[in-house]
């Protein structure tokens, strides 16, 4: 064994020897990847783009695929009211209308509802009633028999007639004086509030209900992923808006979100390498007063390059937030150097071979830690770890058999004023506030509120004005509770659309606000059973004895015999035949509720409660081709997938961590002493979060999980130190390696992104906890329990 | 010579379209104005229609009551006697066989569409309405201006024009006549109309 390990220390020696003798060639080759990596880097394409933060499942990728290809995603609504009272809201909107028209992304653009002719709607629906109405419907013929009540509906109609503005009730009055399409035509109502705001119509106009505000509908080309083209587009918008004075407009799109995402990603990685090169300097000339250690600062930037360069051959497009992670994996990166380059200025090169094991050990289990992100459905996780993995091998192998070949022999460090060895009262104390502070700690943790962890809008970091301007226009169009949407997909209409009515039967009587098209258009199928049974029911006996009776009760008022002909072909509904096509009335319904690329998807919409959602899941058991689409249920779905990944990447990167621990330490109390700073950070995190008020969301539970690693480095180093004396070394070390890596993560507190700066949050106080407890503990533990 | 007097006709010509334009915009705001100033109107109206529906042409008589931003009452006297209330987004309907019911207009389109050709006509904005209807003034002494529906607008496809005849003082209507496409004609004439006098709140309670 010890022939072995000198064998290997001997081929450790002559390759050092050898990189050593071509260190200038090497920094030659070194320096032209570099430069070929910043020539790759600058056509990498870079994308901001959340979905790459969800966990991958079948029905998280139906429902957003659903909602990108759905109105929701391509649709911009403007909210226009006049500041000047003397100025024609709708003109002036109108003229807005206009120049968006001219816009090249924009391919539609809706001020309201062209021709909107309910006289039509309404004698429409009247000649389709055989089809239309079913058995149950028939309640509306019960008396249809009865003089008194045919004299009352004439009567009736003549009021209606004698009305002022009764015009548009002319053409439907000959074919349906019964009004038997009324209630079909109330549903309508229902069916226009699948539009999701609450709109009204003036001069065919979409205005709100003070008519102060105009609402117009724009569709774009523009995919809400595309920040480059939607910044163009928003740009183009600002314009147009900005030839309207008189006009305050609102912009509300998904766009918006996107480009303010990016801009604030972009802005916050700017600060934070900034702020870490300003630091890294400070530090380079101010504790280790030399500028060899330039070496180790630099190092990680440039891991940092190549491993962008690597990954952009793996993935087609890189994501800002993994880019954003950057500064953080500087930050610790550059520790392994740190504690090679501390051991070569105190010790030389023997001390500097011995802290090559710990190192390793440290890596590793960091590595171990990303490696464990691959157990995870979330691409936007895998990539981060293998920027991560890349970045860390490079550094750590430069580290070890490059860059030591620019240090200068010995020097002197920046000494810290911490003990490596407390008293036995000291030990005693240390322990105490470690004691109450883990208790603390570990009371935050389990107090901690999980729930919102599943809650997408948290990757959200739009700027407030948007929201601001979203709250705004909720209030005036409301909207703001999206309705949950059930997709019945088919083949073809007739297909699909039999399911649809179906499950529109089953749940329109057990939720209000259930809205679907199959309320009013039945299937062929079923137009077929109506008119089926119409014609039982309207036997040509029945239709003469109801024309003599109805003709002698209009005759007092004097209307025309000849008037209500079209009624009567209408009871004989004859050639009247079925269709799959939702009638010209109902057209302006239709983009609602029918989706239609290669395939069709009928939709149906509910209120998004837990009770309706367990209401609609429990009728789509029986469809299973149907499902539901809807920010809660998404969110559940995110949830446990994201909450079963968690578990699977804790579960890996403990099992690695320990596994680690105990093949290289195998001692138990060395092992608890390295696994102490671990126990300490993440209950820490639960506390800073509670005295700072912030949500525990899956991007903190996912940052803890790199805490892990990198806890365990400082308990692997310090509980590694065999003597008081060695300790001292490891402590200057650590204290260094804890600056850059709090350095790093710090430098995310500056960040305007929630994400970046919930990540900066939770790596600051984790390895702040971390190191504290491997300092301080590790040795009073040892001191105390002997 | 000859392109000289074309020309002048030119020249003579564009003022006078520009007087005619100015003019119906003038009274438009005349009217406007003056019918923005009244809050209530009360009288009696005969209503008298030609409808292809009807064998003989239908006379109805009644009272009619306007109380400003939302509310209009319909009372017909004769030959048959109902009323119609409208309050708000609420229309109810009273006659002496069925009393009075009452229906939403949110949940009745059809209804709802009525109510806004009833109350229109009653309020005086006519010149937001010029990007629908083509206004034609008739005459000024007393003012008669006449609405073409333009094509785009849903109306065209029922009425033909639409003619308002006002008082002397252009303070109110005294007549509505409606041409239908299918040439039925509605005349709705006005006697005793007293504006801005106090309306019993009787009248808006159904009997």
């Amino acid at each position: 064994m010890g022939n072995k390990v000198d064998m290997l220390k001997s081929k450790f020696d002559r390759l050092f020897d050898f990189i050593g003798k071509n260190k200038f060639i090497l920094l030659l080759v070194f320096s032209l990847v570099i430069i070929g990596s910043f020539i790759r880097i600058n056509s990498v394409n870079f994308v901001n783009d959340i979905s790459i933060m969800l966990p991958d499942s079948p029905e998280i990728n139906r429902s957003l695929n659903f909602i990108n290809s759905s109105q929701m995603s391509d649709t911009i609504v403007f909210s226009i009211t006049s500041m000047d009272p003397n100025k024609n809201l709708l003109s002036l909107t109108n003229g807005f209308a206009n120049e968006l028209k001219k816009v090249s992304q924009i391919t539609k653009v809706i001020t309201g509802v062209e021709n909107l002719d309910i006289s039509k709607i309404k004698t429409d629906l009247a000649r389709g009633l055989p089809l239309l109405l079913s058995k149950q419907d028939y309640a509306l013929f019960k008396d249809i028999e009865e003089e008194t009540y045919l004299s009352e509906q004439v009567r009736q109609m003549f009021v209606m007639l004698t009305t002022p503005g009764s015009s548009l009730m002319q053409d439907s009055m000959g074919i349906d004086p019964f009004g038997w399409s009324n209630p079909l035509l109330k549903k309508l109502t229902t069916l226009s509030k699948s539009m999701g705001f609450d709109v009204e119509l003036a001069n065919t106009h979409f205005v709100d209900k003070t008519h102060q505000y105009a609402l117009v509908i724009a569709k774009t080309s523009v995919t809400v992923t595309d920040a480059d083209n939607s910044e163009k587009m928003l740009s183009t918008i600002d314009k147009i808006t900005r030839l309207f004075p008189d006009l305050k407009i609102e912009t509300i799109c998904g766009h918006k979100h996107t480009v303010s995402n990016q801009n604030i990603i972009k802005r916050d990685i700017f600060v934070t390498t900034v702020i870490i090169t300003l630091a890294f300097i400070g530090i380079m000339l101010f504790m280790f007063k030399t500028f060899d250690a330039l070496s180790i600062f630099i190092l990680p930037f440039f891991a940092i390059v190549i491993a962008v360069f690597i990954s952009s051959f793996i993935f087609p497009a890189l994501s800002f937030f993994m880019i954003g992670f950057a500064a953080v994996i500087a930050g610790f990166s550059v520790d392994y150097g740190i504690h090679l380059f501390a051991a070569w200025k105190t010790k030389g090169y023997e001390s500097f071979k011995d802290t090559i094991k710990p190192v390793i050990i440290a890596s590793l289990s960091t590595m171990g830690v990303f490696v464990s992100f691959f157990v995870s459905s979330v691409y936007g996780y895998k990539e981060l770890a293998i920027f991560s993995i890349l970045s860390i091998v490079v550094c750590v192998v430069l580290s070890i058999f490059f860059v030591p070949h620019f240090w200068r022999e010995k020097g002197t460090l920046k000494k810290f004023n911490i003990p490596s060895d407390l008293s036995l009262s000291k030990s005693k104390l240390v322990l105490v506030v470690w004691g109450i502070l883990f208790v603390l700690s570990m009371a935050c943790l389990v107090k901690s509120n999980f729930t919102k962890a599943t809650d997408i809008t948290k990757f959200d970091g739009s700027e407030q004005s948007i929201f601001d301007s979203e709250a705004a226009f909720h209030n005036i169009w409301g909207g703001k509770k999206r309705p949950g949407v059930i997709v019945t997909p088919g083949a073809d209409i007739e297909r699909a659309w039999q399911d649809y009515e179906l499950i529109s039967d089953k749940l329109a009587p057990k939720m209000a606000g259930f809205n679907s098209l199959a309320l009013l258009l039945p299937s062929q199928k079923k137009q077929k059973e109506n008119l089926k049974t119409w014609k039982e029911f309207w036997t040509k006996d029945k239709i003469s004895r109801v024309k003599d009776k109805f003709l002698k009760a209009t005759t007092p008022y004097g209307f025309q015999s000849s008037f209500f002909d079209p009624f009567f072909v209408l009871l004989e509904s004859n050639h009247l035949e079925t269709t799959a096509q939702v009638p010209d009335g109902l057209k302006m319904f239709e983009p609602n509720f029918i989706n239609h690329t290669d395939t069709y998807r009928l939709l149906s919409f509910f209120n998004d409660t837990k009770e309706n959602t367990q209401i609609v899941a429990s009728v789509l058991k029986d469809y299973p081709d149907s499902y539901i689409v809807s920010r809660r249920e998404l969110s559940y779905l995110i949830g446990e997938k994201l909450i079963l990944d968690l578990k699977n990447i804790s579960l890996f990167a403990g099992c690695w961590i320990i596994g680690l621990i105990i093949f290289f330490l195998r001692k138990p109390k060395q092992i608890f002493l390295a696994l102490l700073p671990v126990a300490s950070s993440i209950p820490f995190v639960f506390l800073v979060l509670t005295i700072f008020s912030m949500d525990v969301t899956a991007i903190i539970l996912i940052t803890l999980i790199i805490i892990l690693g990198l806890s365990l480095d400082y308990g692997v180093f310090i509980s590694s130190a065999e003597s008081v004396k060695k300790r001292d070394s490891v402590i200057i070390a650590a204290s260094f390696s804890m600056i850059t890596t709090i350095m790093g993560a710090g430098a995310l507190l500056f960040a305007s992104h929630p994400v970046m700066f919930s990540i900066g949050v939770t790596l600051v106080s984790g390895v702040t906890a971390a190191y504290l407890s491997a300092v301080f503990c590790i040795p009073a533990f040892q001191k105390v329990f002997k | 010579m000859r392109f000289k007097i074309i020309f002048l006709i030119l020249i003579f010509l564009i003022p006078g379209t520009h007087v005619l334009c100015s003019e119906v915009d003038t009274i438009l705001s005349d009217v406007e104005k003056n019918m923005g100033n009244v809050h209530s109107i009360q009288g009696m109206f005969v209503q008298k229609k030609q409808m292809a529906m009807f064998d003989t042409p239908i006379t109805i008589l009644g009272k009619l009551y306007i109380e400003n931003p939302d509310k209009f009452a319909w009372m017909v006297t004769d030959p048959i006697e109902y009323s119609l209330i409208i309050s708000k987004n609420t229309v109810t309907k009273w006659d002496k066989s069925n009393g009075a019911t009452s229906l939403s207009l949110k949940e009745n389109p059809m209804f709802k569409e009525m109510v806004e050709q009833i109350t229109f006509w009653f309020s005086g904005n006519y010149a937001g309405c010029k990007n629908d209807y083509d206004i034609n003034l008739i005459k000024t002494e007393p003012i008669i201006l006449e609405f073409v529906p333009k094509d785009h607008n849903p109306a065209s496809k029922m009425l033909a024009k639409i003619t308002l005849v006002f008082q002397e003082d252009k303070k109110y209507l005294s007549k509505i006549i409606l041409l239908e496409k299918n040439e039925d004609i509605t005349e709705l004439v006005f006697n005793d109309v007293k504006i801005n006098s106090d309306i019993a709140a009787s009248v808006w309670e159904t009997k």
